[in-house]
C-alpha cells in the first residue's frame, strides 16, 4: 500500500472520476446542521435535469420559489456554485446534490452551461498559480435577472480554491499539521490545568476544539473529541477513561505530524485515524481479497448526528478480519446487503492501513448462503489477538473476535468465560439478556467487539440459529426499509 | 504498572502545574521517557499516559475464570421458529394489537418463545400482569431462569394476574353493526369489506372499528378478506385505508399460519 500522502497526489491524476463516498460528503458538510438541511433535500424527485461527468455534478432544485436554484459541483477541484442565496458554503443544495451522486442516483449526462462555468473558474483558478493561496476565493457569479427568482443585491457565491490538485493537497496537509499541532497544545494546557477543571464539564469546551479540528480536515480526531463530552461525570471512573482517550489523541497528534517518517502501512492508518478520506476508485485499483466472507457480526453505532453501522466479515480460509462501513444521516438507510449468518463469496478491497481491516465489496461470485462451521476461539487467544492489533493500530477503539465462551455473572458485571479466563462485557450493553436466555449459561461460539471499556456481544452462532445480538440503530432516525 | 496508572490519573486530576508526574518504572516506559526526553511537566505526563494507555490495552489479559451458570430446566416444546422472531418485531412496531393472539397462538400450539424472544417479550409485559402471565406461560423454565439472572425481567404490576383471562384474548370494540361479520362466511365478510371500500362507504373515520374486526374475526376469513381488500379500486378515496387493512390480515394470517406446528 502506498503512503497516504503519495496516494494523494495521484488520486486527482488518475482516478478523477471517481464517485465520493456519502462520508467524504459529511465532511465537507460546515457544520452539522447544513446536514441536517440537505437531507430532505437529497431525494431524485427534488431534482431537475441532475446530471454527472467525470467533472462535474449538477442539477436544478425544486422548491417552493418559481425557479429552481442551479446548482454545480466541480467534484474534482472541489468548486461549488449555487444561484440560492445561501452565504453558507457548501450550501444544502449543494451538499444534497453531492449525497444524491455519492448513493448512485445521478445519472451521467452532459454539463449545461452553468456546470461548465464552475468547471472553466476552476481551472481559471489552477492556471493562476499565485504564490498564496487564500482560504476561499470568490468568483463572479452570474448577475441575477429580475425574473429568476435570486435576491436582488446577492452575493456571488464563492467557490473552494484548487489552483491545482498539488497545491491543493499541500494546502489540506499543512492545515492538518497546523490543527495537529493546535490540538496538542490544548491537550498540553488540559494536563497541565487538570481534569477537575470545571470547564471539562462545560459541553462547548469539547465543542468548540473539535470544530477548530473540523476546520483544520481532521474530522476523524473531531469526533474523538466529541464523544469524550459525553463521558465527563457520567460514571465514577469517568477521569480514567478521560485520560486514556486524551493519551491516543496526543499519540495521533504526534504521528500525525511525524507521518513523512513513518512505515507506508502505519502511516495509511495515521491518516485514516486522523480523517484522511481515500477515494472508493483508489481502493478498488488495489489487489483483491478473495474469499468465502463470513458475516460475523454487526454494530449501528450513533456518531455525531449520523448512524454508522460496522460489519464484521471473516474469510472462511484466510481467517483474516474485515469490516464493511455504511453510514445514514437522519432519514436515511443503512446497508443491507449483507446479514449477519451469512455468507458470501467474493472480493473484498481493503483500504491502505497496518490493520487493513476496512473493506469495499467488489464482485461477488455467488449468491449469499448460510455461514457454516463457525468456531470461537479461547478467551486466551481473543486477548492475544486484540493485543496484536492494538500493537498494530494503538488508537483502534474495537476489534472483533470469535470466541467460544459462555456467559457468566462475576460479582455485579456479566463476563464472557471459559475454563482459561474471563473477559468483561461493556456494563449495561445491550444484547447480554439475549445473550444468556439464547446460551442458558453454556459456551457458544460468540463474536464480540472489542473496546477499552469491555467486550461487546454482537452474534451468538448456535447450532441452528445465529443471532444478531449487537446495537441496533435508532428505527426512529432511518427511513423504513 | 497498575499503581504508575494510578499516580498518573492523580497528577492529571490536580493538573501538572500543582504536582510533577510520576517516574516511569524501569522498562519500556522508562525507555521510552530516556528515548524521548520532553522539556516540560505536562509532555512529560502526555507521553507516559499515551505510552501507558497503549500498554495497557495491548497488554489485554484474561481475568480469572468465573464458574458457569447452571441452565435451566429443560422444557420439552419447539421454540417458535426463528422466521416468527421476525414476525413478533414486526407485530410489535406495526400491529401491537396482534400481540396478545401471538403470545396465546404460541401456548396453544405447545411453543415455546425462541430464547432471544424471552427478554424484550418479558420487558416489554412488565407492567402487565396478565400479558406477562401469559408470556411465562409461553417462555416457561427459560423465564424463570432469566427472573432469577436479570430480576428486571420480572412483573411490577401490583394485583395479581386474572386466571382466567390468560387463555382469552381481550375484548376489542366492535360496533354492533360489525359484529356478524365476526362469524359470517368468509365470502360474505370479503364482499361487504370490499364493497364499502371501494365505494367509499367505510373510510379513515371507521378505521379503528375494521382494524378491530380484523384482530378478532374467524382466521379462517383471514385470506379470503385479504383478496377481496388486495382487489380494492385503486382510485377509491379508501384505497390508504383498505392497503392498512390488507396488511393487517396477511400479517394476521401469516402468523397464526407459521406458528401451527408441522
Amino acid at each position: 500500500m502506498s503512503h497516504p500522502l503519495a496516494t494523494v497526489a495521484v488520486m486527482s491524476e488518475v482516478a478523477a472520476a471517481a464517485r465520493w463516498q456519502a462520508e467524504q460528503v459529511f465532511a465537507l458538510a460546515p457544520k452539522p446542521s447544513s446536514l441536517t438541511a440537505a437531507q430532505p433535500l437529497a431525494v431524485p424527485s427534488r431534482w431537475v435535469g441532475a446530471g454527472c461527468d467525470e467533472r462535474a455534478v449538477w442539477g436544478r432544485c425544486t422548491g417552493g420559489r418559481a425557479e429552481p436554484y442551479e446548482c454545480a459541483i466541480d467534484h474534482v477541484a472541489v468548486a461549488v456554485r449555487c444561484s440560492c442565496p445561501s452565504r453558507v458554503l457548501p450550501c444544502k443544495h449543494a451538499l444534497a446534490l453531492l449525497l444524491l451522486w455519492a448513493r448512485g442516483q445521478v445519472a451521467e449526462g452532459e454539463a449545461p452551461a452553468f456546470a461548465a462555468a464552475v468547471v472553466a473558474s476552476a481551472v481559471a483558478n489552477s492556471a493562476k498559480q499565485a504564490a498564496e493561496v487564500p482560504e476561499v476565493v470568490a468568483v463572479p457569479a452570474p448577475v441575477p435577472s429580475a425574473d429568476d427568482g435570486d435576491d436582488v443585491g446577492l452575493i456571488a457565491p464563492p467557490i473552494f480554491p484548487d489552483r491545482d490538485p498539488n497545491a491543493g493537497r499541500d494546502n489540506r496537509v499543512a492545515r492538518m499539521a497546523a490543527g495537529l499541532a493546535e490540538l496538542d497544545r490544548w491537550l498540553d494546557d488540559r494536563v497541565r490545568t487538570g481534569l477537575a477543571d470545571p470547564a471539562l464539564a462545560r459541553y462547548s469546551t469539547w465543542d468548540d476544539l473539535a470544530a477548530r479540528l473540523i476546520d483544520a480536515q481532521v474530522g476523524g480526531l473531531a469526533n474523538r473529541v466529541r464523544r469524550l463530552a459525553g463521558v465527563v461525570g457520567a460514571h465514577p471512573d469517568w477521569h480514567q477513561q478521560v485520560l486514556s482517550e486524551l493519551g491516543a489523541l496526543h499519540l495521533l497528534a504526534t504521528a500525525g505530524r511525524q507521518m513523512g517518517s513513518l512505515p507506508p502501512p502505519l502511516a495509511d492508518s495515521v491518516a485514516a485515524a486522523i480523517g484522511w478520506q481515500v477515494r472508493q476508485a483508489d481502493v478498488l485499483a488495489g489487489v483483491p481479497d478473495t474469499d468465502h466472507w463470513a458475516v460475523m457480526g454487526r454494530s449501528d453505532v450513533r456518531e455525531d448526528r449520523i448512524e454508522v453501522r460496522r460489519l464484521w466479515l471473516r474469510g472462511q480460509t484466510s481467517g483474516r478480519w474485515a469490516m464493511m462501513l455504511s453510514f445514514a444521516a437522519y432519514g436515511q438507510t443503512l446497508d443491507t446487503s449483507m446479514m449477519v449468518g451469512t455468507q458470501v463469496h467474493a472480493d473484498l478491497f481493503r483500504y491502505p492501513g497496518a490493520l487493513g481491516l476496512r473493506v469495499l465489496v467488489g464482485r461477488r461470485h455467488g449468491d449469499p448462503a448460510p455461514a457454516t462451521g463457525i468456531v470461537g476461539c479461547s478467551i486466551a487467544e481473543a486477548c492475544a489477538q486484540v493485543g496484536a492489533a492494538v500493537a498494530a493500530e494503538p488508537w483502534i477503539e474495537r476489534y472483533p473476535v470469535c470466541v467460544l465462551a459462555a456467559p457468566a455473572r462475576a460479582g455485579a458485571r456479566w463476563v464472557l468465560t471459559d475454563d482459561g479466563g474471563s473477559l468483561p462485557l461493556v456494563e449495561g450493553v445491550t444484547g447480554v439478556g439475549a445473550l444468556l436466555a439464547c446460551s442458558e449459561g453454556r459456551p457458544v461460539p460468540i463474536t464480540v467487539e472489542w473496546t477499552p471499556h469491555g467486550m461487546v456481544p454482537l452474534t451468538a452462532h448456535l447450532p441452528d440459529r445465529v443471532i444478531d445480538l449487537g446495537p441496533t440503530a435508532d428505527p426512529s432516525f432511518l427511513a423504513a426499509g | 504498572m497498575n499503581d504508575y496508572w494510578n499516580e498518573m490519573v492523580t497528577v492529571a486530576l490536580l493538573g501538572t502545574d500543582r504536582r510533577d508526574p510520576p517516574t516511569p518504572p524501569a522498562g519500556g516506559l522508562a525507555d521510552l521517557a530516556a528515548d524521548d526526553p520532553r522539556p516540560t511537566p505536562s509532555q512529560r505526563l502526555l507521553q507516559q499516559v499515551a505510552g501507558c494507555t497503549v500498554v495497557r490495552r495491548a497488554g489485554l489479559l484474561p481475568g480469572a475464570p468465573v464458574a458457569t451458570v447452571a441452565p435451566p430446566t429443560h422444557d420439552p416444546r419447539p421454540p417458535t421458529p426463528q422466521a416468527a422472531t421476525k414476525t413478533w418485531r414486526r407485530v410489535v412496531a406495526d400491529w401491537p394489537l396482534l400481540e396478545d393472539e401471538w403470545v396465546l397462538a404460541v401456548v396453544r400450539n405447545s411453543r415455546r418463545l425462541a430464547p432471544e424472544l424471552v427478554p424484550p417479550v418479558l420487558a416489554r409485559h412488565r407492567t402487565d400482569a396478565n400479558r406477562h402471565a401469559r408470556a411465562m406461560v409461553a417462555a416457561g423454565p427459560l423465564g424463570h431462569w432469566m427472573i432469577e439472572w436479570s430480576p428486571r425481567l420480572a412483573c411490577t404490576a401490583k394485583h395479581p394476574p386474572v386466571v382466567e383471562l390468560l387463555a382469552e384474548l381481550p375484548e376489542l370494540p366492535i360496533v354492533p353493526e360489525l359484529v356478524p361479520l365476526l362469524s359470517a362466511p368468509p365470502a360474505q365478510v370479503a364482499r361487504t369489506l370490499a364493497a364499502g371500500l371501494s365505494s367509499a362507504e367505510l373510510g379513515r373515520a371507521h378505521k379503528a372499528v375494521l382494524v378491530n374486526l380484523l384482530a378478532r374475526m374467524d382466521p379462517s376469513s383471514l385470506p379470503a378478506v385479504a383478496q377481496a381488500i388486495d382487489r380494492v379500486d385503486p382510485s377509491s378515496p379508501s384505497i390508504g385505508l383498505a392497503f392498512a387493512l390488507a396488511d393487517l390480515a396477511h400479517l394476521r394470517h401469516h402468523m397464526l399460519t407459521e406458528l401451527e406446528l408441522a
